[in-house]
This record gives structure tokens, C-alpha cells and sequence, in this order.
């Protein structure tokens, strides 16, 4: 489909800027956002990012106006739409909407369905809209016909139809089977992307976050853990709860005077920091070498430390090993095919990075 | 993730207001009662209470009640396990016979019964007939429940030796057993509710009893002082119907795998079993249907005209009353669907109650708002139309509310982001996912109307006829062979049209 990806729907306006300042919200006794306060770029892809049930929902919902915030303000190109005092219903906001199971009208064909958003007599423009997700063809099927995936082909073009500056994403792609997922996923964002529109994408899947946004937000139990580009995140997160959700990390308690942080992996700068701390390792910054059987540890920490395979993952186009050191922790690697040595081997291990200190 | 809910409190007025509207309706005539009960003050009501002859009524109304509760649910587990989880040949067809007895108005299977054995008028007459027509109130949710049962369970039991077959029945059974209770309770209601059967068997229970005080010089503050104990009994039955269903529909839910059609072999049991089950179809269907037939065949002077003019009335109010109920009904089910709110709530819950209210009951406190409160419509149309809605505002609305529930609240949420307001989005979705659930309950409305006796026997408009009270003016004097023409007319024009609506709802 990229063939039709290149040029931009005609009359298809920029995104809006989205900005959520201070952002709280209850259900109950039971408080589910506080005090939220995050950008999105006009026309960016930006990923609502967290475990299931941290509020990234609840977050959609008050962009689309379904919910209303207890406090704090939402704006879309600086005008407000939920605040203190002020409310725009979702009618009236100007967004798309895609829900996790689609929620095509069972009772419209595809067209139908398309058109819904539109003024009587837009039939070029769902013309449009049908010829940009490709489903020409399915023009009168019933929503029961389709399959997932054209499912959620046309919910994305009935959102777009409208031109709307704001397209939500639920977790649209999670009810897909992972071969469709992929697919679907890729098609869905060249769209958005060549419609210029600005997306919130809800997602609990992080390699999903890093991969489609320009813009990741991840949400730990209703507050904001860290805003910004899926690199800064993965290369330095701001917290220990986000290096282990974003990502692999070993986490190894180390020493640091200052200058260098010193762990059984290795001696690394140590940004400024003292006393007892913790580095991050990601597995592809851990280095494994073979070493005979009876190989000792050496005093010297700057050369690693020894350990065996514990286990052996084999991904064909490389592989991990996770290895038990003989200091009782254990270190997970990212190798090549050629390094994936065998489970019982002695190896020794050696950090060529640390991505961050805690 | 959860489900959010936090939106739902809110109801737009537009639905607000009609269903408060049609909650009033529901609630008046009970509020009514409950007056003329008290006119005389509490003593009277006491007095009357705590009498010898209204203590004898009540052991008597609740001996039939538990003695067709026991029987229903003996003839429904059985069934209800053979159609759903064995290899019985032909099992589909034996699902929905058993299921028929529903659509046969008791009154009519009694007068059969009667006409065939006088000697059954009392207690085995009301046993047998109530028997027949309330157990598939039973059977009908247990066929479901079994039908959502895990059948590795039945192979687990088998590999655990316990191979024999009714062994496997009941621990069915008792898996269900929310669903047995539920169903049982139901059929308690309906037996207590009931008035053609006790009528024509004139065996003594509150309905009977209930309109002897009313017929003898108009006895207003007994049969009203009655009427409201029966209600009483009745929202008991119902408030433990509603709990014990709520529990059978989160034992389902723990189980959502689908029956996968392997089913528990009968071998030559499957013979014993169809003889049984040929047994109960003949004598709930077989033996009315006989009996019909038999007396159409001796058919008397009954001329085309009087058989004609009275489809016409049934026809007239039941298509009044359908339409009436479903627009009263409507909102209630979209506001009830959408908003769990207190006020909500409470316009279910008035809805509901109504539900416990016997036929009986409510043809009698309209009779009492007739003669105070509306008499210039008394023995009009209208009225017998609003006690029609009042009797079948809980029936439109299950029925609605099903349908209604069945639009799934993210299509809202997405008419709503493409520009739709609260009321467009109703009419634009809504509305159009609403209407084959709107063609079923008025057709259930108008057929339910349509055999209905009580209401309609003290409410109808002077000088009119339907079906049910032709079939009851001619069997009061035994004259069966005038009965026939309207009997069968209710058979062809009614019961067999239920049939067809329930199974397609079900379906």
C-alpha cells in the first residue's frame, strides 16, 4: 500500500498541539491520574506508555471528552477543552476515535460506516477514505464480513474522515493475532503519518511505543515517570521502575567515589555520583567471551566477572544468554549466533556500557 | 484493563423523564391498592389477616406453589440435561416441544383437563395444568446453563468411574444449581399468579379468592387486603429470584468455553428417555390439543361473526396495549442499558416490582382507580389499555433491555468523537440496533395481551368480546362445544404465534 502512502489526502489539515497540564483524575476513592502535565507535538505520534490499569485509558478518555478531569486542563491548540469551568463535549472537539475492538456500527456497511462523521453527500470523500486504507472492495460489506485486521482498517479511516486534528488510539492493535499485528500496525501509521494529523497512542506494548512514536510518555500508577523521545528513554531512563519496564536491563548494585562506578561487570564513569548505587546494563552492552574450565577470578574488577550459562534463547537472527556469575547474580547478554555458547559453559562477562546510575 | 464507568452516571433527560413517566404508571395501581387496603385502618387490615379462612388460603396457595415448584423442576432438570448434553436423537426438535407448554394459556389447558375428567376440579386439577404450562420457566434456563457447562467435566468424571449415566446428570445439576433455583422460583411465581387454572378448577388460592371477594357485593377492602399479601409473597419470590440469578451468572461466567458438542452417550437409555419425554409432551400439549380438536369436531351453533368480532377485540387491545407498552418500555430499557445511576436504579427497581404483580392483582386495583379516580374511562379502552401496560411494562422491558444491552458502549463513545450529541447518537445508533429487539416485544406484548384473562375479564369495555373471555363465558357452564371455535382460534392465532416469536428471540 505505500504506493498510495506518498501523497497527502487532499484538504487533510495539520495536527493540533495537544497539551495536558496537571491533569487528576478519581474514580471513587481511588485516585487514577495525578497531576499529569505532558506536550504532544502538533502532527507527532506520541505513545501513552505504562502497564495495564496505570490510567493511560482514563487519560484517552479525557482527551476525547468522554471523562471529565477532576483538575487540571486539556487544551488542543491552546483552546480549552476540559478545564475549571469549561467543558467541550466530544461532539465538538474535533477528534478521531479508535477503540481497542474497532466498534464498527454492526448495523452500516463499510461506506456507511466511513460516512458516518460526514455531512450527507460526502461521497468522495469516504471514496477518498476507502482508497487510502485499500478496502475499495468492501465498500458494502457488512462489518460481520470483515476480517480484524479490515476491521480496524476502517475504524481508522471513519476516525480520519473528518479530518480531525486529534486521532485517539485504545490499544488498537492489541486484539490482533501477531502476525496481523505488525502489518496492520505499519499500514496505520503510514496513514496517520501522511495525513499530517497529530495521534495519542495508548499502548502497553513498549516495543510498539519505541518502534511507531516520535514521542513516548510512560504512566506508572497515574503520574508521568518520564516524557520524551523512545531513544532518551531507552538509553537513559529516569528511574528504576522505567529501565525495567522499557526495555531488558540488568540492574547490579555498584560503587562509585566520583569519578568511576565500579560493579562485578566493570568500571564505568560515574556521572557525579557516590556511594552505594545502582547501574543499569543493557544486554547488548554486556560483552561474553569462553573461557577455559578452570579459569578463577581475578582481583582485578575492571576485567569482568566469570560465571556459567544458565540458559540459552535462540532468535535466529542473534540470541541471549543468561549467565549465573559466581557472585550469585545473574546477567543477561545480547550475542550473536556466533557467541551463543552452549548451556554449562564457563564464560566471562564484561560491561561495554552502563546506560544510566540510580 | 478495566472497564472505566465513571461516564455512565449521567442520563439525558429526554430518556430521564419518559422513563420516570412510564415508572409512575407502573407504581400507581400498587399505590392505589395499598390505600383502599388501609381504608378501614390497621386493625381491619389485622383482623382480617389473622383469620382462620385467610390462614387456610395461604397454607393452600403455598401447598400448590411448592408442589408444582417440586414437580417443574423434576421434569426440567431431566430434559433440560437430555436435550443439552447427551446424544438423544432428535434432540432438536424435543428442545423446543418441551418448550411449547409456554404458549398454552392455562385456562385453556384446565377446561380440557376438566372437560375430559370432572372428578381432577381441585387440587390435582390446578397441580396438573400449572404443572404442564409453568416447568419450562424452569427448563428454559437450564437448558442454557448446561448448555455453557464445560464438557470436560463430563469426560473427567468418566475417566474418574463415574460412568453412569444419571450419575452425570446430577453433577450437572449441581453445577447449575443457581440456575435450578432461579428457574424453580420463577415457576413459584407463576403458579401463585395464576388465575385461569385455580379458576376453572375453582380450587381455593389467592386468585380465586381474590376475585370471590371482589364478585361477592364488591367485598373492596378484603380482596384488596389480599391482594396486597399476595403481592407481599410475591416480591419475596422475586427479590430471591434476582439474587440467585445474579449468582448463577457469575458461576457461568467462570466457565466461558463453549460446549464443544461432545456429549454423554445414552446407548438404549436413549429409548427410555424418549418414551419419558413423549410422556410429558402428551400430556401438556397432547391432551389439550385432543381435546380442542375434539370439541371443533362436535362444533355447536357458533357462527362465523361471533368468532370473528371476538379475534377482532382480542386483536384491537393487544395491538394498542403492545404499541403503548413498548413506547412506556423504550426509554425505561435505553436509560437502564446506559446509566447506572441512583436514579436509574430506581426506575428499574419500580419496574421490576411491578413484575410481581399477579394479573389479578392489577385488574383489581385498576377496577378500584376506575370507579374513584377515572370514571369516565371506566370499562373503556383505556383503561383496560393501562392495566394491559402496567401488567406487561416488566415483559417489554427484559426483552428491550437485552436488545439494548447488546450495543456495545464503545460504538457511543465513537459516535460521540465523530460529531454525534447524546440525543443523535440514541437515533442514529441506538435506536436502528433496537429495532428487531422492538418488533419482538411488541409482538410478545401483544400475544401475552392476547391470552391474558383476568385484566381483561373485569376491564374490558361493556358489550365487547376477545377470545379469552368467550372461551370463559361458555366453559363457566360447561358448554364445550361453543368453547371449541374460540379455543381453537386462541391456539392458532396465539399460542402457536408465541411460540414462534420465543424461539426466535431465543435464537
Amino acid at each position: 500500500m505505500s504506493g498510495r502512502l506518498h501523497s497527502r489526502p487532499a484538504g487533510s489539515l495539520a495536527g493540533g498541539r495537544v497539551d495536558v497540564v496537571g491533569v487528576s483524575k478519581s474514580f471513587g476513592a481511588h485516585e487514577v491520574l495525578h497531576d499529569v502535565t505532558f506536550t504532544a507535538p502538533a502532527g507527532s505520534v506520541t505513545a501513552l506508555l505504562g502497564p495495564s490499569g496505570q490510567g493511560k485509558t482514563t487519560l484517552l478518555r479525557i482527551a476525547a471528552g468522554f471523562e471529565r478531569p477532576d483538575a487540571g486542563e486539556l487544551r488542543i491548540d491552546g483552546e480549552v477543552m476540559s478545564g475549571p469551568g469549561s467543558f467541550v463535549p466530544p461532539e465538538r472537539r474535533g477528534i478521531g476515535y479508535v477503540p481497542q475492538e474497532a466498534a464498527l456500527f454492526p448495523h452500516l456497511d463499510v461506506a456507511r460506516n466511513i460516512a458516518f462523521g460526514l455531512p450527507r453527500g460526502s461521497r468522495a470523500r469516504v471514496d477518498e477514505m476507502l482508497e487510502l486504507v485499500g478496502l475499495v472492495e468492501f465498500r458494502h460489506h457488512r462489518p460481520a464480513q470483515l476480517s480484524g485486521g479490515q476491521r480496524q482498517r476502517v475504524a481508522l479511516a471513519r476516525a480520519l474522515a473528518p479530518e480531525p486534528r486529534l486521532v485517539l488510539l485504545d490499544e488498537p492493535f492489541s486484539a490482533l493475532d501477531a502476525g496481523l499485528r505488525a502489518e496492520v500496525r505499519d499500514d496505520a501509521v503510514a496513514i496517520l503519518r501522511a495525513t499530517g494529523t497529530t495521534v495519542l497512542l495508548v499502548t502497553h506494548d513498549q516495543d510498539e511505543a519505541l518502534e511507531i512514536a516520535d514521542h513516548v510518555v510512560v504512566l506508572l500508577r497515574g503520574t508521568i515517570a518520564q516524557a520524551g523521545t523512545p531513544q532518551s528513554i531507552y538509553d537513559a531512563p529516569a528511574g528504576l521502575e522505567v529501565a525495567r519496564f522499557i526495555g531488558q536491563a540488568n540492574l547490579l548494585a555498584a560503587e562509585a567515589d566520583g569519578a568511576m562506578v565500579r560493579s562485578v561487570l566493570g568500571e564505568a564513569p560515574a556521572l557525579g555520583r557516590r556511594g552505594d548505587v545502582t547501574v543499569l546494563v543493557r544486554p547488548e552492552h554486556v560483552e561474553v567471551e569462553r573461557v577455559g574450565s578452570d579459569a578463577v577470578s581475578e582481583p582485578d574488577r575492571a576485567q569482568g566477572a566469570l560465571g556459567t550459562v544458565e540458559r540459552r534463547s535462540y532468535y535466529g537472527h542473534d540470541g541471549s544468554l543468561t549467565v549465573l556469575l559466581d557472585s550469585g547474580q545473574t546477567v543477561v547478554a545480547r550475542v550473536s549466533i556466533r557467541d551463543l555458547a552452549v548451556v554449562g559453559a564457563r564464560v566471562r562477562v564484561r560491561a561495554t556500557a552502563v546506560s544510566a546510575v540510580f | 484493563m478495566i472497564r472505566r464507568t465513571g461516564s455512565r452516571g449521567t442520563a439525558p433527560l429526554g430518556l430521564l423523564l419518559p422513563a420516570l413517566l412510564a415508572a409512575l404508571a407502573a407504581l400507581a395501581p400498587l399505590y392505589y391498592l395499598g390505600t383502599i387496603a388501609l381504608d378501614r385502618g390497621w386493625s381491619t387490615l389485622w383482623s382480617e389477616l389473622w383469620q382462620r379462612r385467610t390462614l387456610d388460603l395461604v397454607a393452600r396457595s403455598m401447598l400448590l406453589t411448592v408442589a408444582c415448584t417440586v414437580a417443574s423442576i423434576a421434569i426440567a432438570v431431566p430434559a433440560a440435561w437430555l436435550v443439552s448434553r447427551t446424544d438423544l436423537r432428535g434432540r432438536s426438535v424435543w428442545r423446543v416441544l418441551l418448550a411449547l407448554p409456554l404458549a398454552v394459556p392455562s385456562y385453556l389447558s384446565a377446561f380440557a383437563w376438566i372437560s375430559w375428567r370432572p372428578g381432577l376440579a381441585g387440587f390435582w386439577g390446578a397441580f396438573i395444568v400449572l404443572t404442564s404450562v409453568s416447568y419450562p420457566y424452569a427448563y428454559l434456563p437450564l437448558v442454557a446453563a448446561f448448555g455453557r457447562l464445560d464438557p470436560a467435566h463430563d469426560e473427567l468424571a468418566q475417566l474418574h468411574g463415574r460412568a453412569r449415566v444419571w450419575s452425570l446428570m446430577w453433577l450437572s445439576a449441581r453445577q447449575c444449581q443457581s440456575a435450578v433455583a432461579a428457574g424453580g422460583l420463577l415457576v413459584a411465581l407463576y403458579v401463585l399468579s395464576d388465575f385461569g387454572a385455580v379458576a376453572t378448577m375453582r380450587y381455593d388460592t389467592f386468585t380465586w379468592v381474590i376475585y370471590g371477594a371482589y364478585r361477592a357485593g364488591f367485598n373492596p377492602s378484603r380482596a384488596a387486603i389480599l391482594a396486597s399479601l399476595l403481592v407481599v409473597i410475591a416480591l419475596v419470590l422475586i427479590a430471591a429470584e434476582s439474587r440467585v440469578r445474579g449468582r448463577a451468572v457469575e458461576t457461568s461466567a467462570s466457565a466461558p468455553r463453549r460446549g464443544t458438542g461432545r456429549t454423554v452417550r445414552l446407548g438404549f437409555r436413549g429409548l427410555i428417555a424418549a418414551v419419558a419425554l413423549a410422556m410429558v409432551g402428551a400430556v401438556t400439549l397432547g391432551i389439550p390439543l385432543w381435546r380442542v380438536i375434539g370439541w371443533s369436531l362436535r362444533s355447536g351453533d357458533v357462527g362465523v361473526a361471533d368468532v370473528a368480532g371476538a379475534l377482532w377485540g382480542s386483536l384491537r387491545y393487544s395491538l394498542f396495549a403492545s404499541v403503548a407498552t413498548v413506547l412506556l418500555a423504550l426509554p425505561v430499557a435505553l436509560l437502564v442499558a446506559r446509566s447506572r445511576s441512583r436514579s436509574s436504579r430506581l426506575i428499574e427497581g419500580s419496574v421490576y416490582v411491578t413484575h410481581a404483580l399477579p394479573g389479578i392483582v392489577v385488574a383489581i386495583s385498576m377496577v378500584f382507580l376506575g370507579v374513584r379516580l377515572m370514571r369516565s374511562v371506566y370499562l373503556e379502552a383505556p383503561l383496560l389499555v393501562l392495566a394491559y401496560v402496567v401488567l406487561f411494562l416488566p415483559l417489554a422491558v427484559g426483552s428491550l433491555r437485552a436488545a439494548a444491552e447488546q450495543v456495545p458502549r464503545g460504538l457511543e463513545d465513537v459516535a460521540r468523537s465523530l460529531g454525534s450529541g447524546p440525543m443523535t447518537v440514541i437515533r442514529r445508533v441506538n435506536i436502528p440496533l433496537l429495532v428487531p429487539g422492538v418488533a419482538a416485544a411488541t409482538a410478545l406484548v401483544a400475544l401475552a395481551a392476547m391470552k391474558e384473562l383476568p385484566v381483561t375479564m373485569l376491564l374490558r369495555p361493556t358489550g365487547s368480546e376477545t377470545l379469552a373471555t368467550r372461551l370463559w363465558t361458555s366453559t363457566t357452564v360447561s358448554d364445550y362445544s361453543n368453547a371449541a371455535p374460540y379455543a381453537l382460534a386462541l391456539v392458532v392465532f396465539v399460542s402457536i404465534p408465541t411460540a414462534l416469536v420465543s424461539a426466535r428471540a431465543r435464537s
